[in-house]
């Protein structure tokens, strides 16, 4: 037996029994064929990436449709009161159609009503992941932290939602949402930064008296009593009858000791409340027996503050004789009588410092009275009012 | 000769590599193309057959009657498309040189689509993978490539198939090499990597950039947290050998009926589902949608638990009963409610120092995934790749390896090739666990 060295196809040379001539000859024809049948696998990829695609925005669009079924479903199992069923109706149309973020905010709600907190959490925080200044998701979160007990979370939820984003029809509602903060802020204790929030709200109010006054209560549970006339004032101009304007402004001139002018609002008031007329009254007796009022002359002063004790004097000795230990309020009228003689003209010109004492010790002598004893007159309080604004002065 | 003066065989060769290059990224396309259009497909015909919101009557009837069909068209037509897909790829990898008859893939879509879509608790990833393996088989078959190339872009189509099914392109490659080759060494990484990334661009430009899940944030609270995900890699372990010891054991059971029985195995799966379906809807199909709503908190502790033991039951009996479909997510499905229970639970007993549910049901999800189908690499790149968050890490790996560990010891031999081994056939020794 012979081998032979030549390719029995072409004639040429054998290379450990294989014709490199040929190999390349096959491979160069296998290359030029795989290139037009890659050019066809690639016109084949585009037809079925249209038709995929096509078929994807179909199943988008049922989707789609599922979605606002079950939406419509939680919606009305959520009016009905039926919350489970709410739920479960919102997890299928958040899942069937993931890019709404009103279904996700709807179950979020649905979860919180059905007690499922952290559950609601939960998908607000996957939903504040994608956009974290989402006014509304962080809304959701900073009333979920409250209820939580979370509040340093909640405040920061609060001023993310605060200061998110809002379109501008939605600008009502971000005052609303700081008057909650507000509200928030002062059922924790924290003037100061409601106080700074309260700020910034009074720069975004209308001109709507129910707004006004609603900022104006707010000033009061801040302690700002000043800037709470101002708001009941604004609200006053425009609705100059408005009851509540009305009876909130006497209160907080009341606070600021301008008196006269806090008589003036409650007596505008048609048809004032029990509480109103007290105040009233209340700031009628200051005016009358307060020795400390500004552009009083001396004898003004003494004859107040006589008049005060006259009215302590009698008072004790009233209640001493209604009350079953006959004497016991003796000394405390005897040493009423003695401070009386003390206060004269002359002593108050020559010591200023005598209309304080005197108006702490006629306060002392009301505190003193038993329980027993009649209760607190109207008269009683303006003059446990002065001795205490007083004092609030000097401090 | 001519030719041969033109280009000598080593600049052929090159440009063979250089078209092998091409064929991969064509494939990758293809592949990526099939998968979402698998499924879109399931999503339609699951849409069709029940509806916005089924009757308990429809819910039961429909997984009947098209198991019925179903069963027809596998034993008459697609015998070899039945389960998962995942071992039978890795048989014709390693036994069959990658040839895999076009009968297959074009099979498989249909009777998987009908399969999940009639509502048998069933995943899509394992058939996308036998699909996507097919359809680059089929190229290379086309194209008259070497032997070798043609095995070589089995494993191509695979990862594929898998990044646009999952939305995860890296862990698609792990799993390519993991779990198809065997061998993490494997010098097809570059065509994986390209096929993988080809597909899943063409994924994200039709259905968006949007993840699978909506994962939460994750935070490890306290380190002693690591002791409650050690406590959920035990569990996992536990719940992965008692799944995969009753899929096999009740798969063994269809076997052993008469073969003309096998024609209506499906139904008779179908039945159970039915009922299933009728009592807890939440096993119907791959169940995406209830991982999604463990996965954000939406769960209280009693269906998280309902849900662990009724997946198992449903998603053993859909395969043992012989339908089309895989194990991948189910597996995804039970570790998550699993992990979210065990997540309820210790953050009652400690909710200090303990995360949200939700991170235990993120790491279950991980966790089973390696029990089951013992990936554990794949299932560590793959919760990675969902949250894109390091912090999730060492949990992960935690409760992966003990859940590995523990699957390993008291059920040796891995799911997939069990389940050859019941169809009698034993891929090489180098490819076993």
């Amino acid at each position: 037996m012979s081998t032979t060295n030549v390719c029995e196809q072409c004639g040429g040379p054998l290379l450990n029994g294989s014709c490199t001539a040929c190999d390349s000859l096959l491979l160069y024809r296998f290359i030029h064929r795989e290139l037009l049948v890659l050019a066809l696998l690639s016109g084949l990829a585009v037809l079925v990436f249209i038709g995929t695609r096509a078929a994807a925005a179909a199943n988008r669009e049922m989707r789609e449709r599922n979605a606002s079924f079950w939406y419509a479903q939680a919606q009305e199992a959520l009016a009905a009161g039926a919350t489970a069923a709410a739920v479960t109706s919102f997890q299928h149309a958040s899942t069937a159609d993931r890019e709404n973020r009103e279904y996700r905010l709807g179950l979020a709600r649905a979860l919180t009503q059905n007690q499922q907190v952290d559950a609601a959490r939960q998908v607000l925080l996957v939903l504040r992941q994608s956009q974290p200044e989402d006014a509304a998701v962080n809304t959701q979160l900073a009333r979920l932290e409250v209820r939580r007990s979370e509040l340093q979370s909640a405040l920061g939820y609060y001023q993310s939602a605060i200061y998110g984003r809002w379109s501008p029809q939605q600008l009502t509602q971000r005052r609303q949402l700081r008057v909650e903060l507000i509200r928030f802020l002062l059922a924790n204790g924290q003037r100061a930064r409601a106080l700074s929030e309260l700020l910034v709200l009074s720069d975004e109010l209308p001109r709507d008296a129910r707004i006004q006054i609603e900022a104006a209560h707010l000033y009061q549970g801040a302690g700002d009593a000043r800037r709470a006339l101002n708001h009941f004032l604004t609200a006053l101009e425009m609705e100059p009858t408005n009851a509540e304007a009305l009876a909130g402004a006497g209160r907080t001139a009341f606070e600021l000791g301008d008196y006269a002018r806090a008589i003036s609002y409650f007596d505008q008031l048609r048809e004032p409340g029990i509480e109103e007329q007290l105040q009233r009254n209340l700031a009628a007796d200051v005016l009358l027996l307060d020795p400390t009022l500004p552009r009083l002359t001396a004898q003004q002063r003494q004859a107040r503050l006589q008049a005060g004790l006259r009215y302590v004097i009698r008072r004790l000795e009233t209640c001493d004789a209604e009350s079953a230990g006959m004497g016991s309020l003796e000394p405390q009228a005897l040493a009423a009588r003695q401070l009386g003689r003390t206060i004269t003209i002359e002593a108050i010109r020559r010591s200023p410092d005598l209309i304080e004492a005197a108006v702490e010790r006629i306060a002392a002598f009301v505190s003193d009275l038993p329980a027993k004893c009649e209760p607190l007159t109207i008269r009683d309080r303006a003059l446990q009012h002065i001795a205490a604004r007083q004092a609030a002065a000097v401090q | 000769m001519k030719v041969g003066r033109l280009l000598t065989t080593q600049q052929l060769r090159l440009r063979e590599n250089q078209l092998f290059l091409a064929v991969t990224i064509a494939v990758g396309v293809l592949c990526g193309l099939s998968a979402v259009l698998f499924t879109l497909a399931i999503e339609r015909v699951t849409h069709l057959f029940f509806g916005v919101s089924p009757s308990a009557l429809r819910s039961f009837l429909v997984p009947v009657g098209v198991s019925l069909l179903t069963g027809y068209l596998l034993v008459r037509f697609f015998s070899d498309v039945r389960g998962s897909g995942v071992p039978q790829t890795k048989a014709a990898f390693h036994l069959h040189g990658g040839i895999i008859p076009w009968r297959v893939p074009v099979g498989k879509f249909l009777t998987a689509v009908l399969c999940i879509g009639s509502g048998h608790s069933i995943g899509r990833e394992g058939p996308s993978v036998q699909i996507g393996a097919g359809i680059a088989s089929g190229i290379g078959q086309y194209l008259r490539l070497s032997p070798a190339r043609t095995k070589e872009l089995v494993p191509v189509g695979a990862a594929a198939a898998l990044s646009a099914a999952f939305n995860t392109p890296v862990a698609a490659v792990i799993f390519a090499l993991e779990e198809i080759i065997g061998d993490m060494n494997a010098s097809l990484l570059g065509s994986t990597v390209i096929a993988s990334v080809s597909a899943v661009i063409v994924e994200r430009a039709i259905l968006g950039n949007e993840p699978l899940f909506r994962v939460p944030a994750f935070q490890l609270v306290h380190p002693a947290e690591l002791i409650a995900y050690a406590a959920l890699g035990i569990a996992g372990g536990l719940i992965s050998v008692l799944f995969a010891r009753g899929l096999l054991r009740l798969r063994a059971f269809f076997q052993q009926m008469p073969p003309r029985t096998r024609v209506f195995q499906p139904a008779i799966g179908g039945v159970f589902i039915g009922l299933f379906l009728i009592f807890v809807p939440q096993v119907r199909g791959v169940g995406y949608e209830y991982v999604d709503q463990a996965l954000n908190g939406g769960m209280i502790l009693r269906t998280l638990i309902l849900l662990t033991v009724f997946k198992m039951l449903a998603t053993a009996i859909s395969y043992a009963s012989g339908n089309a479909g895989g194990i991948f997510a189910p597996s995804l499905f039970i570790g998550a409610m699993a992990g979210g229970a065990i997540g309820v639970a210790v953050h009652q007993i400690a909710p200090l120092t303990t995360g949200d549910p939700a991170a235990y049901a993120l790491v279950g999800m991980g966790t089973l995934f390696a029990g089951i189908i013992r990936a554990p690499m794949t299932s560590v790149f793959m919760i990675f790749e969902l949250t894109q968050d390091y912090q999730i890490i060492v949990p992960l790996m935690v409760a992966n390896t003990l859940s590995f560990v523990i699957s390993r010891r008291y059920q040796p031999t891995p799911i997939y090739h069990a389940l050859l081994q019941q169809d009698h056939i034993n891929l090489p020794s180098t490819v076993r666990d």
